[in-house]
C-alpha cells in the first residue's frame, strides 16, 4: 500500500468542501475518491489513520469518510479520536461487514451515516450531501 | 554250385591268370560272412552260398525263387508283415530294379530267434544290357539291431520316469528289457524300506508269485541272500550256486521252487550314494555273470536309481505339499509353490477358493499370475523377478480379479529356493486375504476426508467475516467504479485515461474476487487435491491474510515471524491451509478473555538442519490442562463450549499422514504453543515451490 495520501480536487467546489476519505484498502479507496469526484467533489484520501489525523490537525476538514476495519487503527477510534481533534468533522462510517454493536457505537458517536460494502452509489452521495449540509454541531 | 561260373564277367579271370576260376570264385562266396544269392533270370539259383543257407536254411539250393519264398519266413521290420514275392529284393533285382540297403527280419533259418538282415540287389546283365538274372546280397545287422532296439528300450523306460508314471510300472518295463537282452534270463528290482531295514518288492515279472511274496519284507543283513546282503554292504553279491552258498541258507527252498541257481546282485545308489535298492539276475544253471550281464546290470541299476530317485522326489514334494496343505487349511492364508523351470505349480485348496481355481485345475505359474489385476500384473511380475534376484524374497500387495469380476485385496509372500549354481527351483510362498481389512481402510480413509470436509465447512462458518471483508472489497470497489463511470459519461467530462484506469481497477478488483471465492471454494470441495511442492512461507502469510477480518474484528493481532528460504514441503496445499487456520483460530480463541492489547498470536517457521521444517503457531492465553497438554489431540476433546473437540485431532491426523509430528506445550511465560514438523521436500534445485 502506498504510503501518501491521495488528493483530488474539483473547481467546482471550494477548499472547504473538500472531502477526506480513510481506507487502508487502496483500490476501495480509489473507487470511492472517484465516485466523489465524479459528483463534483474534491477528495483527499489517506489509506493510514494517523496521517489523516496529522492532516485533520491543519486543515478544517468538514467530512471525513472512515472504514471501520483497518489495521493500524480502528474506524471506531479514529472517531473518537477525531471527536477530540475536529469536533466538528462529519463523519460517514463504511464497513465491510455491519455489526449491531458497530452501528449504534458510530450513531452514538455522532456519525452522519453507516454503510455496508458495497453500498448504493446514489444513496452514498446523498448521505455525503446531508452530511455536508447539516450544521456543524458546536456552533 | 558250378552253375556260378556261367556268368560272363568270371569268363574273363583264366586270361588274367587264375587257372580255376570257378573254383576261386567258389572259395570266395564260401568263406564271405554275408550272404549271397544269384538266380537266373526265371528265378533258379545260380548262386547260394554257405552265409546265406545259415541264414535261410540249407535245403534252399535245389530251389526256385518262388519256391523259396513260399517256403521262407520274411518279414517287414515290424517283424508280423511278411515279405510278398513281387516285394523280394531279388524278384525286384529280375524285374531290373535296384534295392539298397533293405531291412528284412528273417525267421526259419538256423538261427531259431530269427535274424535282421540289411539286402542290396541288383540285375545282373550281360555287356549288351540284357537281363540274365538277379542277385541278392545280405548282411545279417542283428546285433545292431539289438542294441538299437536295447537302446529304444532305454529311451521308452526314461520316456516313463519322465512322465511320472507309476514307480512299479517303470521298473517292471525296465526288468523286461533286460531280461530281453539275453536268453532264459530272469532279473528283479527290489526297493530298501524307508527304515533302511528291509527289502520290498519292486518289479519282477517273470519270478514266481511265492517267491517274489517271501522276499517283500525280508530283512537286509550281511547273510540275507543276494539282493538283502547286496543292499547291506553295498556292494555287488555274486552267488553262483544258491544251493550251497551261505547267504541263500534260509532262501534254498524257495529257490528250488522258483528253479533258480544262481543269482547276482547288484546295489542301486542314488546320486548321494544312498542304497535306493538292487537289480539281481538269475539263472537256472549254475555260474556267475559274463561281460555282457555285467554291462545291463550296470545300465539297469543307473536307470533303476533314477526312477527311484525321482519317485522319493516326488514323495519328498508330495509329503511337503500335504503337510503345507495342512497347515494352509486350518490357516486362513494361500499356500503355493511355483516351479518355474517346469512351469507347474501347487496350491493348497484354501488357495484355489482365494484364487478361483477348481480344484482339479492343473496349475501354471501363469494361470496363478493371470489372476492378478491387470492394472498391477506388470508391477508385480517385475517386483518378483528383481527381489528374487536381488533377495532371493518378495512381497506384494495387490488387488486379485477373479472371474465374475469379483475383486480381493491380498497379501503375496514367497522365497526362492536355488540351486547350488543360483538357478531358481521354486518358489514358495504364501498369500492372504486381506480384503476385510483393505474395506475398513478404505472407509476409514472416507470417514477421515469426510470429517476433514466437515471441519473445513465449519472453520469457513467461523471465518464468514473475513471471507465477507475478502469479497465485499474488490465487489464495492467495482461498483464505485462503475458509479464514477456512469457519473462522469452522464455529465459528458470523462477524460479517455481515466476511463481507461476505471476499467483496469474494476477488471483487476474482479479478478480479486475470483480469487477470493477459488480460495473458498477449495477449502470447502470434498477431494482433497494433490501433492505439491509448498513454501510454508507463502501458505501461512495467505492464511493470515484471510483471516485478517476475523483478526480485526476479534481486536487480535496474529504476528507472522518466519524464516528466509526455507526448504519447501510435499504437501497437499488444502490441508495444510486447513491445519493453520484450525491452529490460529484455536489461538484466537484461547486469546479471546485476554484484554485487546495482549491479544496476540505469533506464527514463526524454521528449518531443522535442512531436513524438517518446523511451524508454530503459539499464543498468550490461558494454556493449556497442565496435566496432559498433548489430550487436546483427542477426539471430542474441547475446553470450549461450543468446540467439538474435532479441529485438533483433524489437524494431527492431517500432519502424520504428511509424515510429520505435532506437539502441544505451554509456554514458561504464558499461553500455549502448538508446533508441527514436517520432512522439507528433496528437490531438485531447479524444481520451484509453489
Amino acid at each position: 500500500m502506498g504510503d501518501r495520501a491521495i488528493c483530488m480536487t474539483s473547481s467546482e467546489k471550494s477548499d472547504t468542501e473538500i472531502i477526506c476519505l480513510v481506507d487502508d484498502d487502496l483500490s476501495i479507496l480509489k473507487s470511492i475518491e472517484r465516485l466523489l469526484a465524479s459528483d463534483g467533489f474534491s477528495v483527499c484520501a489517506f489509506n493510514k489513520p494517523k496521517e489523516f489525523l496529522t492532516y485533520v490537525q491543519a486543515h478544517a476538514v468538514p467530512l471525513v469518510v472512515l472504514d471501520i476495519w483497518m489495521e493500524e487503527m480502528s474506524g471506531l477510534e479514529l472517531q473518537a479520536q477525531l471527536s477530540e481533534l475536529s469536533p466538528n468533522t462529519r463523519v460517514i462510517i463504511m464497513t465491510g461487514r455491519e455489526g449491531a454493536t458497530s452501528r449504534s457505537t458510530t450513531a452514538d458517536m455522532g456519525a452522519s451515516a453507516f454503510f455496508t460494502k458495497p453500498f448504493d452509489d446514489e444513496q452514498f452521495l446523498c448521505a455525503v450531501h446531508s452530511a455536508l449540509e447539516e450544521r456543524p454541531r458546536n456552533v | 554250385m558250378s552253375e556260378a561260373t556261367n556268368l560272363d564277367r568270371e569268363r574273363s579271370l583264366p586270361a588274367q591268370g587264375f587257372d580255376d576260376t570257378n573254383e576261386i570264385v567258389h572259395s570266395i562266396l564260401s568263406n564271405m560272412g554275408d550272404a549271397v544269392i544269384v538266380t537266373d533270370k526265371e528265378g533258379k539259383f545260380l548262386v547260394f552260398n554257405r552265409a546265406a543257407q545259415r541264414m535261410f536254411g540249407a535245403d534252399t539250393a535245389q530251389l526256385t525263387l518262388t519256391e523259396w519264398s513260399d517256403r521262407q519266413s520274411l518279414y517287414l521290420p515290424d517283424k508280423v508283415t511278411p515279405f510278398s514275392l513281387d516285394e523280394l529284393p531279388l524278384a525286384g533285382a529280375l524285374r531290373g530294379e535296384k534295392t539298397n540297403n533293405a531291412e528284412i527280419f528273417v525267421r526259419g533259418g538256423d538261427i531259431s530267434t530269427g535274424l535282421w538282415i540289411r539286402v542290396n540287389a541288383r540285375p545282373l546283365s550281360n555287356a549288351d544290357g540284357k537281363l540274365l538274372g538277379g542277385m541278392m546280397v545280405c548282411r545279417d545287422i542283428s546285433e545292431i539291431k539289438e542294441e538299437e532296439f536295447f537302446r529304444a528300450g532305454q529311451s521308452r523306460v526314461l520316456e516313463m520316469i519322465a512322465a511320472d508314471k507309476p514307480l512299479g510300472e517303470v521298473l517292471t518295463n525296465l526288468v523286461l528289457l533286460m531280461e530281453g537282452q539275453a536268453e532264459g534270463l530272469r532279473c528283479s528290482i527290489l526297493l530298501l524300506s524307508r527304515d533302511g531295514k528291509h527289502v520290498r518288492h519292486g518289479a519282477a515279472p517273470n519270478l514266481s508269485e511265492i517267491y517274489v511274496r517271501a522276499v517283500d519284507g525280508a530283512p537286509i543283513g550281511p547273510y540275507n541272500g543276494s539282493c538283502g546282503t547286496a543292499m547291506f554292504t553295498r556292494r555287488p553279491v555274486v552267488v553262483t550256486d544258491v544251493m550251497t552258498d551261505p547267504l541263500w541258507a534260509n532262501y534254498r527252498d524257495l529257490a528250488r521252487i522258483s528253479g533258480l541257481s544262481a543269482c547276482w546282485s547288484t546295489p542301486i545308489l542314488s546320486p548321494q550314494g544312498e542304497v535306493l535298492g538292487s537289480f539281481a539276475m538269475y539263472r537256472e544253471e549254475k555260474r556267475g555273470p559274463v561281460a555282457e550281464e555285467n554291462r545291463l546290470t550296470e545300465i539297469a541299476t543307473h536307470i533303476a536309481g533314477i526312477a527311484i530317485e525321482r519317485q522319493r522326489q516326488q514323495e519328498i514334494l508330495r509329503e511337503r505339499e500335504a503337510r503345507i496343505s495342512l497347515a494352509a487349511e486350518s490357516a486362513d492364508v494361500a499356500f503355493w509353490i511355483l516351479y518355474p523351470e517346469q512351469n507347474r505349480a501347487w496350491m493348497s485348496e484354501k488357495g484355489r477358493l482365494m484364487y478361483g481355481f477348481d480344484s482339479k485345475l492343473p496349475l501354471t505359474c501363469e494361470l496363478i499370475l493371470s489372476r492378478i489385476h491387470p492394472d498391477e500384473r506388470a508391477r508385480v511380475k517385475e517386483t518378483y523377478d528383481r527381489s528374487c534376484t536381488l533377495h532371493g524374497t518378495f512381497e506384494s500387495e495387490h488387488r486379485l480379479l477373479l472371474p465374475y469380476g469379483k475383486i480381493r485385496w491380498v497379501i503375496m509372500r514367497g522365497r526362492c529356493l536355488k540351486d547350488e549354481h543360483g538357478n531358481l527351483l521354486e518358489t514358495i510362498g504364501v498369500t492372504l486375504d486381506v480384503s476385510a481389512q483393505k474395506q475398513a481402510d478404505l472407509q476409514l480413509q472416507v470417514q477421515r476426508e469426510e470429517m476433514g470436509h466437515r471441519n473445513r465447512v465449519s472453520l469457513m462458518g467461523e471465518m464468514t467475516a473475513s471471507f465477507a471483508h475478502e469479497l465485499n472489497q474488490p465487489l464495492t470497489a467495482i461498483a464505485n467504479n462503475a458509479s464514477a463511470a456512469r457519473r462522469f459519461l452522464e455529465r459528458g467530462n470523462i477524460d479517455s485515461t481515466l476511463l481507461q484506469q476505471l476499467l483496469q481497477d474494476m477488471v483487476a478488483d474482479s479478478q480479486r474476487a475470483g480469487e477470493v471465492i477459488r480460495g473458498i471454494r477449495s477449502l470447502v470441495r470434498k477431494e482433497k487435491g494433490a501433492r505439491a511442492l509448498l513454501d510454508l512461507n507463502a501458505v501461512i502469510s495467505d492464511t493470515i491474510r484471510l483471516l485478517s477480518s476475523d483478526v480485526l474484528m476479534r481486536e487480535s493481532v496474529v504476528t507472522p515471524d518466519l524464516e528466509d528460504n526455507l526448504p519447501p514441503v510435499e504437501a497437499v496445499p488444502v490441508q495444510i491451509q486447513q491445519v493453520l487456520l484450525n491452529l490460529i483460530m484455536n489461538s484466537l480463541d484461547a486469546v479471546e478473555a485476554l484484554p485487546p492489547n495482549e491479544r496476540r498470536i505469533i506464527v514463526s517457521t524454521r528449518s531443522i538442519d535442512g531436513q524438517t521444517v518446523e511451524v508454530s503457531v503459539r499464543d498468550f492465553g490461558a494454556g493449556l490442562p497442565g496435566d496432559n497438554p498433548e489430550k487436546v489431540f483427542d477426539h471430542f476433546f474441547s475446553t470450549k463450549q461450543q468446540g467439538m473437540g474435532m479441529g485438533l485431532a483433524i489437524v494431527r491426523s492431517i500432519v502424520e499422514s504428511h509424515d510429520g509430528t505435532i506437539t502441544a506445550e505451554n509456554v514458561r511465560d504464558g499461553g500455549a504453543r502448538f508446533f508441527f514438523r514436517l520432512p522439507s521436500a528433496r528437490i531438485h534445485p531447479k524444481s520451484q515451490a509453489a
